[in-house]
């Protein structure tokens, strides 16, 4: 895996890289932890100002709507799954959230497990669409 | 003696020509892209020729060698007054096809005047932007002309309704005007509006940003929350414009056009009560609620697709006009933010400006927690919920369907925050906080001592929902005006409305109070 570093907006990215068509059991991109924030950066307003960086060709990443625990997770690697079927269940805010597939497509890696803290933005799954 | 011919045929002959805008070249290119002319957007607003149009004769004022001798129909922009199902408006529509549509002297003072008539006889205006900004040639006199624009909307705004169309070019200090207004649509394609174009963003950041994702209706819509509506083209904005204005007073002394039957109806709907969810963990789609709560057919909902974890829109419950403010549990559990506090306290201004009663339905877990939220203020932009609230005279009318907790409980117009009429559902929960954290912190020690420790947390925490969690506790304190079936709510609604449109309230004389910005 490649790591590279990434500044959008003055905020730093590190994003992991990997080639998919190398034949390694992939967890692709575990992507968008921002670095710490620089002093006298820009306070941080309610919307994700950066895109998410560009998975491999022909993927979607799923991005987390808000902050909170994973709950459910209802796929697996190699899951069929149709546009808007709820993929994964978070727990936030006293309440149960489902997050539901951008695209239709196969599940190609789950980037986080059940019972993990997870921020608005951070990716939660990739799907090939 | 009869007029002489030639005077006739003078004038018929500059009618003509000013009618002709920029030609007919020009138009057809515009209709060749699916754009309408300045007067074709004008005539589908109007009812069938109630337009009367102002300056049609006007000129350019450039005194410019080179520009002196140019002749631009009307300066750029069309202005009058029509009307829109039987009432009046006042309307502006800047011709793209005239030098751009640029705004030079004239064509702002035939805004202004136009605006300044809207104001003193108390109609709405629409503003359908199309221009490619300030007319160079014209200096200083165009910016103050933007200038005298922004002020009379200044001047205008909380007197009439004003809507503001996007319909082309939209940049620089022009965008200021539609957005001193209370509602903006803009259409989908061949439309932008922004501050700094691409290049100087570039030259002045380095940053490469195209366009489409920073000044086009859809960026608008969902991320800037610049702009209320996205139009699919011409003939939808103006669609949405005639929409927006059935629910809206001329001006702030009348009543929005309440459409009040003779027999009142007390009909329950037995659907409502299958609506929510029995496990209070499940989220369900407030607009479920909203399509039975009000009249068919009459719902417009108002910046659909921004902060959506709060629903706000015009409608009518039993024909009278309401501004309905949402949670939507569906989305982000319906916590109330950033965004979201600032488009629900922009809505509930606007409605307590013009008289329309607002209908609040609940079912809030909290303020949204996180390191963005509290860095970015959320104290003082929740604050502007509960500002908006309290100082809002209108009939307030709030129905807690579910959880209603904390300060996000009374920035959804509680009693405390002046509510006239509270109805709670069987399943509210009225409380201070969530049961598992008020349960822990309430009984840490009993939980610690208890040889499991678990079995006890959930014993407490089920203990402390029985008690707390429910609409009981805040209607023995008197903080509810009833607990009725979801069947009821229709009905009930309806006939509170009913009572307090005549509401009338008198507060301490004040230039104005001070929301937190």
């Amino acid at each position: 895996m490649k790591m590279l570093r990434i500044t959008l907006e003055g905020k730093t990215y590190e994003v992991g890289v990997e080639l998919l068509n190398e034949a390694v059991p992939a967890a692709p991109v575990r992507a968008f932890s921002p670095a710490p924030a620089q002093s006298g950066s820009a306070p941080v307003t309610g919307a994700p100002v950066a895109a998410p960086p560009a998975p491999a060709a022909g993927c979607r990443l799923v991005a987390c709507p808000m902050a909170g625990l994973v709950f459910k997770c209802l796929v697996k690697p190699g899951d069929v799954v149709a546009l808007n079927q709820v993929v994964l269940v978070l727990d936030a805010m006293k309440m149960e959230t489902p997050v539901h597939a951008p695209v239709a497509g196969t599940v190609r890696a789950v980037l986080v497990k059940e019972g993990d803290a997870v921020d608005e933005g951070h990716s939660l799954l990739e799907i090939e669409g | 003696m009869a007029i002489r011919k030639e005077l006739l045929a003078e004038l018929r002959q500059r009618r003509v020509e000013a009618l002709a805008g920029g030609g007919k070249d020009k138009m057809k290119k515009r209709h060749a892209l699916g754009l309408l002319g300045a007067r074709e957007r004008v005539e589908l607003l109007f009812d069938r020729e109630s337009f009367t149009e102002f300056g049609m004769h006007v000129n350019h004022a450039c005194h410019m060698p080179g520009f002196v001798e140019k002749f631009m129909p009307g300066d750029g922009v069309v202005t009058g007054t029509g009307n829109v199902e039987g009432r009046p408006v006042a309307i502006y529509s800047q011709d793209f096809t005239v030098g751009g549509g640029a705004l030079g002297q004239m064509h702002a003072k035939k805004i202004c005047d136009i605006m300044t008539l809207a104001c003193e006889t108390g109609i709405p205006v629409v503003a359908i932007n199309d221009s490619g900004g300030a007319r160079i040639q014209e200096a200083i006199h165009s910016l103050s002309g933007y200038g005298q624009v922004f002020y009379q909307n200044v001047a205008a705004s909380g007197v009439v309704p004003q809507i503001a169309i996007i319909a082309g070019p939209c940049a620089g200090g022009a965008a200021y005007s539609p957005a001193l207004m209370d509602f903006l649509i803009q259409t989908r394609t061949h439309s932008s509006m922004f501050i700094c174009g691409p290049q100087v963003i570039k030259a002045a950041t380095g940053q490469v940003a195209p366009i489409e994702q920073y000044g086009s209706a859809e960026a608008h819509a969902t991320v800037s929350g610049n702009i209320h509506f996205v139009a699919d083209d011409d003939r939808h904005a103006i669609a949405i414009a005639r929409q927006l204005l059935s629910f809206l007073p001329l001006n702030n002394l009348q009543d929005p056009p309440h459409h009040i039957p003779d027999e009142i109806s007390l009909e329950r709907d037995e659907q409502m009560n299958e609506l929510v969810p029995d496990d209070p963990k499940t989220g369900f789609d407030v607009t479920t609620v909203i399509e039975r709560l009000l009249d068919s057919g009459q719902w417009l909902e108002v910046q659909r697709e921004f902060a959506r974890n709060i629903v706000v829109g015009f409608g009518r419950i039993d024909g009278m006009v309401v501004g309905l403010v949402a949670n939507q549990p569906a989305y982000k559990a319906g916590c109330l933010d950033i965004d979201s506090s600032d488009k629900a306290a922009r809505f509930i201004r606007f409605c307590n400006a013009f008289n329309v009663p607002l209908v609040n339905l609940v079912d809030v877990p909290g303020f949204m927690p996180g390191l963005a939220q509290e860095r970015g203020g959320i104290i003082r932009h929740g604050a502007k919920m509960l500002f908006a609230y309290a100082a809002a005279t209108v009939p307030k009318i709030t129905v807690i369907m579910r959880k209603a907790y904390g300060g996000a409980y009374l920035a959804m117009c509680s009693k405390d925050m002046g509510a006239d009429f509270i109805f709670a559902w069987p399943c509210a929960e009225i409380a201070v906080m969530g049961a598992e954290s008020a349960a822990r912190i309430i009984y840490k020690r009993e939980i610690e001592e208890a040889e499991d420790q678990k079995t006890k947390e959930a014993e407490l925490v089920q203990s402390y929902r029985d008690h707390f969690a429910t609409p009981y506790q805040a209607a023995s304190r008197d903080m509810i005006t009833d607990v009725i079936e979801p069947s009821e709510t229709r009905a009930r609604v309806a006939q509170a409305l009913r009572i307090s449109l005549t509401k009338r309230v008198s507060r301490p004389a004040k230039k104005h109070g001070l929301i937190p910005l």
